[in-house]
């Protein structure tokens, strides 16, 4: 025969009544907080899982800032080469007029001043400025890197800025790349070519006018090539930001895919174990009233 | 047979009726007292008279008050007490753990990767005071983050501390009670509800007891219970009891749990206590709260150390570190250097570098080294060996960045296991730590060694590293074919302790020991390292490798203690990593706690079914012997009725 103490059937009760509150304190807090880890012990792995996520994120985040500062160098960058592709086009038409043998010396001479006036622009493009940053300046970005007269006191060498955890890009494009080079199998300096123009010019050299119109045909094609890199740089920040809000989305989901609360599931088991209480609650207060004290004459 | 027999029958069924209903309503006022068991009046008839027509009923008598009681239940329970205890009192003591490493609380995850991303930051605008300050501010928080973690742990461990000193007071006060009332019960007559009722609540003691610590016990001849220690020291010995001491530690300055035996003196028991509440306590501020502090303390370290490593190159190797360096309490004490924030709170941002070379003060290849550090393998706690490899000589593709006793080894996506050893093994006069590499059937794997100073093995004529050792003795004592390749791989150090430079000599799988000789030799040749090395052949044609500088040199062999390795693990991986073993811990707790509770809920039913009081059951017997009363007290009316009648007809009226 069971027979049960009095004593240990309200302790009973009492268990199976606490167990459901804790259920139902759980499943509340779930939905309350959109989330069913909520606690490391609730899913150990899911938990780690997911601050690993969240700290890829955050580096993520930060990925996207470098980004975003370098594309808005980029667009910079892009001005600037435009310039020095203006100027230059100006100063090739020039070329070509003083090259000519029916201008005279007095001519030839007041273009030196105007060749003059376009080497200040370009040394002006060249010590362009961003907040505290000469954007030509290399890693010496503090100060100008070009003089008046066109020598570069910056660095070839630029920083590398991580834009992922493997990839790191140029932090920006040094003077030297921009205003020397390779073009036609020749080596190119701008400024160096017009100064030699404006010398040629002052002392009406037409010899050197000659030279000189095939050094800065060099210039205009160098200064095209370095447009097209320039595209180059800024179009591949773009695609890196693309990927970079990519691997956003993937991780947000991930991470809600380990620890976001099922919603319509949350939502039922409330109401199931809710009714699981409220029974539990009417079975004890029906076997309550089986009391043999109620049954005994007073 | 007579009518005053008659009145002694219903004498005796009233006196029974009564004790009976005494009993009755003794449980129905027990019914809610922890550990009592149900009594009952065991009614037995009086010895009847023989008489001619046969035996005459005497009526009846009380044999003995008789308590329903399983012992063997109520020590199952008893055992089963100490593991709910155990189980619960972790339960909650992790749940404390878990709440200082909770990422919404800590933010130890936020942090450190804020941090490494401000010098990411940085290193986009190399010279921005601005991303300076912020860089100083979210260092100092890290920091502070490290602090109040670890303080929190600390903190923990006291108030765990003081939960011990407050149990061993109720162990001692339970005990004293189990003292008492074991006299009380050798006093009292077997089979009364006095002596039932104490042996209840000695139960009920010895129960509570085993919820504590654990403990075995039995009952003695003279019903006596003596309680013992799992290693068999006394703790109650029949009426009398031992008690626990609170010893603080002298180093520690936490509880050491003593005994004061029968000679007087007190032993240290705390090793003994595994079980029940003290033990989860003891458990949980020794081993558990010491693990989460060292864990702590090795990521703050690792942080510290690599951090200030690069950092220290900045602006020409001016050496400014970030983080006050420092060698113990890494966790406790990691803040930012005073070059970094002065003692007035003020930050120094000029000393904050983000570039090598005074001659580039835009470049920004600190910033980004110390930034990528986010994305590095660092260096584990010291019971890590690293991931197998299928070659020594074959590069892991891992890059990282390793802090050997702060010695950072830098890992190239070139380097195999191999090239890592001799990295590792060049730094070991710093450090103390050498590299070797193990050969398993799961493939290579970096076993790096550090030595004690106790420990340090000494090396004949400082001619060898200790880390050449194992090597060394496979070549000098194992005969090979000397053109043959080995297959064996490592490194042999020339010139350590000489406190000169140190000459590596490579060992590949391809090398026959020829080759090896021959490299040896050209050391010598080239550095002048004195070792010269020979082949000396058996009868066989097998030879070994002799090693002599003047003499022969001998190859000890050593002890060789503790291991350490790599993790595999970015600081935040780690950091996440030690976030799950907690949550698993506690879960695994809960767990239990549910597990072990659901067993003593379904023995205390049994418990019930034998023990339990149950009003309806004493109800219905209050009315059986209420009736029996009733009837008992008219069988005096009757008796009288039946002596009247006869006092009537002797003429005698009443």
């Amino acid at each position: 025969m069971m027979r049960i103490g009095d004593a240990f059937r309200y302790q009973l009760y009492q268990t199976a009544l606490s167990n459901l509150e804790g259920q139902l304190d759980n499943t509340a807090e779930e939905v309350a907080s959109g989330k069913k880890v909520m606690v490391p012990s609730d899913d150990p792995a899911s938990y780690a899982q997911n601050l690993e996520i969240l700290a890829q994120q955050s580096q993520n985040t930060q990925y996207k800032n470098n980004l975003d500062s370098l594309q808005a160098q980029g667009s910079y960058y892009q001005t600037s080469v435009n310039s020095i592709s203006n100027v230059l086009s100006s100063i090739q038409q020039l070329a070509i007029e003083m090259a000519s043998s029916t201008v005279d010396a007095n001519s030839r001479a007041s273009a030196a001043n105007q060749v003059d006036d376009l080497i200040q622009q370009l040394v002006t493009v060249g010590n362009t400025k961003v907040g505290d940053t000469y954007i030509f300046g290399g890693t010496m970005a503090a100060n100008a890197p070009y003089t008046s007269n066109g020598t570069f006191q910056g660095s070839a060498e630029v920083g590398q800025v991580a834009v992922s955890s493997s990839t790191t890009v140029d932090a920006g494009i040094s003077g030297q790349t921009i205003f020397t080079g390779t073009a036609n199998g020749q080596a190119v300096d701008i400024f160096q070519t017009l100064q030699t123009f404006s010398q040629d010019l002052s002392s009406n050299n037409t010899a050197g006018l000659q030279t000189d119109l095939g050094n800065i045909n060099n210039c205009v094609d160098l200064t095209a090539n370095n447009l097209a890199y320039v595209g180059t740089y800024t179009k591949n920040i773009s695609n890196l930001l693309t990927a970079n809000s990519n691997t956003d989305t993937t991780l947000s989901e991930d991470s809600s895919d380990l620890v976001s609360a099922d919603m319509a599931k949350a939502i039922s088991d409330y109401s199931t174990l809710s009714t699981a209480y409220q029974a539990a609650l009417y079975t004890m207060a029906k076997v309550e009233s089986l009391n043999i004290l109620d049954y005994l004459p007073a | 047979m007579s009518v005053t027999t008659i009145l002694n029958i219903a004498q005796s069924a009233l006196d029974a009726s009564q004790v009976a209903i005494q009993t009755t309503s003794h449980n129905i006022a027990n019914v809610d007292t922890p550990g009592y068991s149900e009594q009952q009046a065991v009614l037995e008839e009086a010895t009847p008279t023989p008489m001619s027509i046969g035996l005459m009923g005497n009526g009846v008598s009380v044999e003995q008050i008789k308590s329903y009681y399983d012992q063997s239940l109520q020590n199952a329970i008893t055992n089963q007490n100490s593991g709910v205890q155990q189980q619960q009192t972790l339960e909650t003591s992790l749940t404390q753990v878990q709440s200082i490493f909770n990422e919404d609380n800590s933010q130890l995850s936020t942090n450190l990767t804020t941090f490494f991303n401000d010098w990411s930051t940085l290193s986009t605008d190399p010279t921005s005071t601005a991303d300076k300050e912020t860089l100083a501010s979210d260092g100092e928080s890290l920091c502070t983050t490290f602090n109040t973690m670890y303080s929190d742990l600390v903190n923990l461990q006291g108030s765990l501390n003081g939960q011990v000193n407050s149990q061993i007071a109720d162990i001692n006060n339970t005990t004293s009670q189990i003292a008492s009332l074991n006299k009380l019960i050798a006093e009292s007559t077997n089979g009364t509800s006095e002596a039932n009722d104490y042996i209840d609540q000695r139960n009920q003691l010895v129960q509570q007891l085993s919820g504590y610590m654990n403990i075995s016990y039995f009952t003695d001849a003279s019903n006596m219970v003596d309680v013992l220690t799992a290693n068999g020291s006394s703790l109650v010995d029949d009426g009398v009891s031992y008690q626990l001491t609170v010893d603080p530690n002298a180093t520690t300055g936490l509880t050491d749990v003593g005994l004061q035996g029968p000679s007087g003196s007190s032993q240290d028991i705390t090793s003994q206590i595994s079980g029940g509440s003290l033990g989860a306590l003891l458990t949980t501020r020794d081993t558990t709260i010491p693990g989460y502090m060292n864990n702590l303390n090795g990521l703050a370290q690792s942080i510290m150390q690599n951090v200030n490593y690069f950092h220290e190159q900045g602006n020409d190797s001016a050496g400014i570190p970030f983080f006050q360096s420092s060698t113990a309490n890494y966790a406790q004490g990691i803040s930012l250097a005073s070059q970094i924030e002065n003692a007035s709170g003020a930050v120094q941002t000029q000393n904050i570098m983000a570039s090598s070379s005074t001659a580039n003060p835009t470049g920004n290849d600190v910033a980004l080294a110390i930034a990528s550090l986010a994305n590095e393998t660092v260096l584990g706690d010291n019971t890590v060996t690293s991931t197998a490899a299928s070659s020594a000589t074959t590069p892991l593709g891992l890059t990282g960045h390793l802090a050997i006793d702060g010695v950072p080894i830098t890992v190239g996506v070139g380097d195999s296991l191999s090239t890592i050893m001799t990295n590792i093994n060049a730094v070991t006069g710093q450090t103390g730590v050498t590299a070797s590499i193990t050969q398993s059937s799961a493939g290579y794997q970096l076993v790096l060694t550090a030595s004690s100073s106790s420990g340090n093995i000494s090396v004949a004529n400082g001619d060898l590293d200790t880390s050449s050792q194992s090597l060394l003795q496979t070549l000098t004592t194992n005969p090979v074919n000397a053109g043959t390749a080995m297959n064996l791989t490592g490194t042999i150090q020339l010139g350590a302790g000489n406190g000169g430079n140190e000459y590596s000599v490579s060992v590949q799988p391809t090398d026959t020991l020829t080759d090896v000789m021959t490299n040896i030799n050209n050391i010598n040749a080239l550095d002048n390292t004195g070792v010269v090395a020979s082949l000396s052949t058996n009868g066989s044609g097998d030879s070994v490798l002799v090693l002599t500088k003047g003499s022969q040199i001998s190859i000890p062999s050593g002890t060789i203690t503790g291991t350490i390795g790599l993790a595999g693990a970015t600081y935040a991986d780690y950091e996440a990593g030690v976030v799950a073993n907690i949550g698993q811990a506690t879960k695994t707790a809960t767990n239990l706690s549910t597990y072990n509770q659901n067993m003593l809920t379904s023995l205390q039913q049994q418990q019930s079914q034998e023990s339990g009081v149950s009003i309806d059951d004493e109800m219905s017997n209050l009315i059986k012997f209420q009736n029996a009363y009733q009837a008992a007290a008219s069988i005096y009316t009757t008796a009288e009725t039946l002596m009247n009648s006869l006092l009537e007809a002797v003429g005698i009226t009443t």
